[in-house]
């Protein structure tokens, strides 16, 4: 099977500074891929430059073999490729179900059909689909600067779903949601992964959260690769062990 | 009642308002009445630019210019008015995209700047270009249009003829907001980095939204041209856009309402406070200082908050203790 996407000697400079030092690695279609790496070991300047926010100094990015190194966001998103960041971004002012069809809508039609056509974009249904999976129900109309952490922290992730795109990167989805909620949006992530064969690049610190939902993993330090593998294999290099404690 | 209720109520209320009070008023009331309905329109073009994708433009008054120019020049030799209407839509649309195309894919804000040198090229081309624009002397006799064999040359009539214009441009841009363009720009607005994320193309939304409202000033020129019958270059200077841009601020950029209370502001209030000479500007000037300083928003926005006040269900008074 052919990587969905595959990197090579990436690097990100910032003047002297070398944040991405020749990092190499690829995605399998269906796969989740766990991120681990100490706070400034490059995990998000990687996915920065992979994702279109960044432009690399150096190396490539391939997605279905075809070379798209330096696109836009907009370029990738429109080629499968969805994300969250760090910190939530969402469209404050718009309510819940505003924020999933935007997050969707330049998919949907030519531009001249977004002006003429229905407001929603035809994603009323994927939208409502969306609130119901991630219980966003009773919030729906509300406008998303509204909301609390945790349910921002939803809807941020919902929204990166509603073009249903190949690759997702999750960067630190766990963070700001409890216990209850950590679990609930575990299995959902595995049912979007089983049920719809979202491939999953997930950047956490929540090691348990992790190890229980990638199938494999990239251990970052300074800029490098200095582990890949299984979950278990990688556990067993002890490279894990400054991350677990 | 809700807010989007009371919403509603205060719009029906003010078309009902407009239509009804022209009966009472001179030909000069109607002439200022003319004035503000073709200003709205100019601002609720750069309320486009301003307000929904954020870009500062300094040329709104020559677009404005350019509509009532292209209304006169073609008119005055025997041309209907339509043939004004789409040919001014069409120039300013192009000139807007043209000059919003290099300043967007920059990454320092130049559009107030290109379209400062852009408003001054087309004032001194209005001013030295005498054998099309006149100079200094203008373009004179601008006939009135008739609609559908019904001459509105009358002040009354053609006070209605601009408020059936502006009510159109009202309904197009309703109509825009609450499309999936009125969502992608407010998503670029709200939040740039996540709106090119989910995909939203930022420059092509803000393209289309700078020529739109540069449109909408061509719009709003070909009423001017017709309203005052004659076109000279003195009102198409820097002014009116700086001061088309205070009124966009001051009723509230980026709302729909924003710019028909903001052209009130400046255009009929002043007819009002005769009294108050050379002083309505400078309270004019301090209201918007206060305005944006402490509410951003603008009137429309210190409105909504009042109501909002106003609406809110009061907590139930707490039952005494047995």
């Amino acid at each position: 099977m052919s990587a969905l996407l595959a990197v090579q000697n990436l690097t990100k400079r910032f003047g002297r500074r070398v944040v991405v030092d020749g990092v190499s690695f690829e995605i399998e279609p269906d796969e989740i891929l766990g991120v681990v790496g100490p706070s400034g070991s490059g995990k998000s300047a990687l996915f920065d430059c992979i994702f279109g926010r960044t432009v690399p100094s150096a190396g490539e990015v391939r997605l279905d073999g075809r070379p798209v190194t330096g696109l836009r966001a907009r370029e990738l998103s429109r080629l499968g490729l969805a994300r969250t960041f760090q910190r939530v971004q969402l469209f404050p002012g718009l309510t819940v179900r505003d924020n999933l069809i935007a997050a969707g809508q330049e998919h949907r039609g030519s531009l001249w059909s977004r002006l003429a056509g229905s407001p929603d974009a035809g994603l009323a249904e994927t939208a409502a689909e969306m609130i119901a999976f991630f219980h966003l129900d009773g919030v729906a109309g509300q406008t998303a600067g509204r909301l609390t952490e945790r349910q921002q922290r939803l809807l941020d992730i919902a929204m990166a779903f509603m073009a249903r795109p190949r690759l997702v990167l999750l960067d630190e989805p766990a963070s700001g949601v409890d216990a209850t909620v950590l679990e609930s949006l575990r299995e959902r992530l595995r049912a979007i992964n089983a049920q719809a064969g979202t491939t999953f690049v997930i950047i956490e610190r929540d090691l348990d959260f992790m190890t229980s939902l990638a199938t494999r993993l990239l251990v970052l330090a300074e800029g490098r690769v200095v582990a890949s593998g299984d979950v278990e294999s990688v556990r067993a290099s002890g490279v894990l062990k400054a991350e677990e404690e | 009642m809700t807010l989007a209720t009371l919403r509603y109520a205060v719009a029906g209320a003010g078309a009902l308002v407009l239509i009804a009070v022209p009966f009472g008023l001179t030909d000069y009331g109607n002439y200022v009445l003319s004035l503000w309905a073709l200003t709205t329109i100019a601002a609720i073009g750069l309320n486009l630019t301003l307000g929904y994708v954020g870009q500062v433009s300094l040329g709104q008054g020559a677009f404005v210019g350019l509509g009532a120019y292209v209304t006169a020049l073609l008119t005055t030799r025997g041309w209907p008015l339509p043939a004004a209407y789409v040919l001014a839509f069409a120039v300013c649309f192009a000139l807007g995209w043209g000059l919003a195309y290099p300043a967007l894919r920059a990454r320092r804000p130049f559009f107030p700047f290109i379209t400062l040198a852009f408003g001054t090229f087309v004032f001194l081309a209005f001013r030295n270009e005498e054998w099309l624009t006149g100079g200094i002397y203008g373009i004179n006799r601008v006939p009135r249009p008739s609609i559908l064999g019904l001459s509105v040359a009358a002040p009354l009539g053609f006070y209605y003829f601009c408020l059936f214009n502006l009510a159109v441009v009202a309904a197009a841009i309703w109509w825009l907001r609450r499309s999936p363009w009125g969502r992608a720009f407010a998503a670029l607005r709200a939040n740039p980095l996540r709106a090119e994320a989910v995909g939203i193309d930022s420059r092509l939304y803000s393209l289309i939204a700078i020529a739109l409202g540069a449109a909408l000033g061509g719009v709003a020129g070909v009423l001017y041209a017709a309203l005052l019958q004659y076109v000279d270059p003195t009102p198409f200077s820097l002014t009116m856009s700086v001061s088309l841009l205070l009124m966009v601020a001051m009723g509230g950029s980026g709302r729909l309402a924003g710019p028909f209370l903001g052209a009130a502001v400046a255009v009929v209030l002043p007819e009002g406070l005769r009294f108050a000479q050379n002083y309505y500007l400078f309270g004019y000037a301090l209201a918007v200082m206060v305005l944006m300083a402490f509410w951003p928003t603008g009137l429309i926005g210190l409105a909504e908050r009042l109501l909002t006040m106003l609406t809110k269900p009061r907590p139930a008074p707490a039952k005494a203790a047995p």
